[in-house]
């Protein structure tokens, strides 16, 4: 027994050595401009830690959309070493979150139940960037409900932003009782 | 007072569609300066086989009800001859049908001016009326579909969640995921999920480039639909026979990829679920109008759903896409991915 918390107590304590080593390694490469994938070391830890997989990629999709702001910016004529420094800055900001958030999961308590819902990191917000226009060349939706008493077919184009809606009814014998056809523009259901 | 105001209308009137004639004229004389007529050879793109797999019809299937066994390929060309081998020039002219349609679907910069044009011929010509960035474009996309001699492998993986469960997973209606560690994410997510995900299927297909073909997961369910009276010898018996619909509900993924100049992947895909509303209404019929008999027949209502895209991506990327599906709170989620392997890399089991 004595043995067993020992070794909790080494792992615990292995584990959290681990990932300050983990994000002191990262923050390096990052400060360095170089990516931390491209480290060993890093590479070796998140071999051992998979759950460090999670947050990393957490952080690096919040810093790339900070980047995409600061580029916004610098299409407003900042000057060079205005941008670095904002660059820097949302780093920092986008840094900090992220280390808020992570340690926040790390205080976190165990779910009671194995079946109670798990939170996912970073649900307020989409982790996951949506699909670019300029690659999203077609994407259409369509719902059909059929039955014996007709059809009723709803059209959903979300890169064109337009929907319609058709609706065929059909009497007792199969005959078309009814045809009607409405075009909406735009539509809520976007990407 | 009257006649300066109607010379001034006069002279308004005009000259005012005369200028627009010669900005219309210059306008014109533009874009047929822009455009210019190349002749392109591509007989050697045409005699390439190209079978399309196609996948079978979801909803209320066509009477008689067809057998449950395999889809088989499909010609893409009528002109077959009776043995059910595509003759040289049904696949020429197949080819050149699909090889007009890609370059009109992808060429970029799009084709926005009616003189603007793309026609392909069975003898192996193309001719494109194009600008020459279009052109351009157009010379990258021939030595592209030349230089590729391997395959194209395309996984996709379908779930179904519970509707509002897309937040939770980090992901819009839609998403990419530019890489393997963020796919890894996304499924370590989806496997955490409470409920859990049913994962419908996940499947990898290996395909020649711009070939169709599709993965099917599906039931087909029976009912009666309708009756009608035969009679039958001997004696003149009025017997019933009841009349046999037959539904196909599941899920139906079609894809065809294309491969672009710069290791990038054009991706048309279709997702296609059919669900069957549980329980099944009856109805209570007479037989004959007169008659005191009565019989039940069913009155099934099917919902389908149906998703096209089509988007350009790297080579390893995946692509996240979802959609609400049938009855209750559920929703389709399908992962796929697309990546360039060599036709020595393919095992003869993984096609």
């Amino acid at each position: 027994m004595t043995s067993h918390n020992e070794s909790s107590h080494t792992d615990s304590g292995h584990t959290d050595s681990s990932r300050n080593e983990f994000w002191e390694r990262v923050n390096a490469a990052l400060d360095a401009r170089r990516d931390p994938l491209e480290d060993a070391r890093v590479q070796q830890l998140l071999e051992r830690e998979p759950d460090l997989l999670d947050e990393l990629a957490a952080l690096q999709l919040t810093l790339s959309a900070t980047r995409d702001v600061t580029h916004s910016a610098s299409l407003a004529h900042a000057p060079a070493r205005r941008r670095t420094s904002a660059f820097v800055g949302w780093a920092a900001l986008a840094a900090g979150f992220a280390a808020i958030v992570v340690a926040a999961r790390w205080n976190a308590p165990e779910p009671r139940d194995a079946n109670a819902t798990h939170p996912a990191p970073l649900a307020l917000a989409p982790l996951f960037a949506p699909i670019p226009p300029g690659v999203l060349l077609e994407l259409r939706a369509t719902f059909t409900r059929t039955s014996p008493s007709g059809v009723r077919i709803e059209h959903v184009d979300l890169v064109e932003s337009r929907s319609s809606v058709e609706r065929r009814e059909l009497g007792p014998q199969g005959q078309a009782t009814l045809f009607a056809f409405a075009h909406h523009q735009p539509r809520v259901r976007q990407p | 007072m009257i006649f300066p105001t109607a010379l001034v209308l006069l002279v308004t009137a005009h000259f005012g569609p005369l200028n627009t004639s010669v900005e219309h004229a210059h306008t014109t004389l533009d874009v047929q300066a822009n455009v210019k007529l190349v002749i392109y050879d591509v007989a050697d793109l045409l005699t390439r086989p190209h079978v399309d797999f196609e996948g079978p019809k979801l909803g209320e299937q066509p009477h008689p009800a067809p057998t449950s066994g395999p889809a088989q390929p499909q010609p893409p060309s009528s002109e077959s001859d009776p043995s059910g081998a595509v003759s040289d020039g049904g696949r020429a002219t197949s080819n050149a049908k699909l090889l007009e349609a890609l370059v009109s679907k992808y060429i970029t910069p799009k084709l926005e001016r009616p003189a603007e044009t793309v026609a392909a011929t069975h003898h192996g010509s193309l001719f494109a009326n194009l600008r020459p960035e279009q052109h351009e474009w157009l010379r990258k996309f021939l030595d592209e579909q030349r230089q590729f001699g391997g395959l194209i492998e395309v996984e996709a993986r379908a779930f179904r969640v519970e509707r509002g469960t897309l937040q939770k997973l980090g992901v819009d209606s839609s998403s990419m995921l530019t890489g393997e560690m963020e796919r890894g994410v996304f499924l370590d997510r989806v496997a955490k999920l409470r409920p859990a995900a049913e994962e419908i299927n996940s499947p990898r297909l290996i395909m020649f480039p711009n070939q169709r073909a599709h993965i099917a997961v599906t039931t087909q369910i029976s009912y009666v639909k309708d009756y009608s009276i035969e009679v039958v010898e001997p004696g003149q018996k009025q017997v019933v026979v009841p009349k046999i619909g037959v539904i196909r509900e599941g899920l139906l993924v079609h894809v065809r990829p294309t491969p672009m100049p710069g290791d990038v992947v054009a991706l048309e895909f279709t997702c296609e679920t059919a669900d069957v509303l549980r329980p099944i209404s009856t109805q209570s019929v007479r037989l004959e109008a007169g008659s005191e008999r009565e019989v039940e027949i069913a009155l099934p209502e099917v919902d389908i759903a149906k998703l096209t895209s089509t988007v350009l991506i790297r080579a390893g990327t995946s692509v996240v896409v979802s959609l609400p599906t049938g009855p209750g709170e559920r929703e389709l989620v399908v992962l796929i991915k697309a990546s360039r392997t060599t036709s020595a890399a393919t095992s003869p089991e993984g096609k």
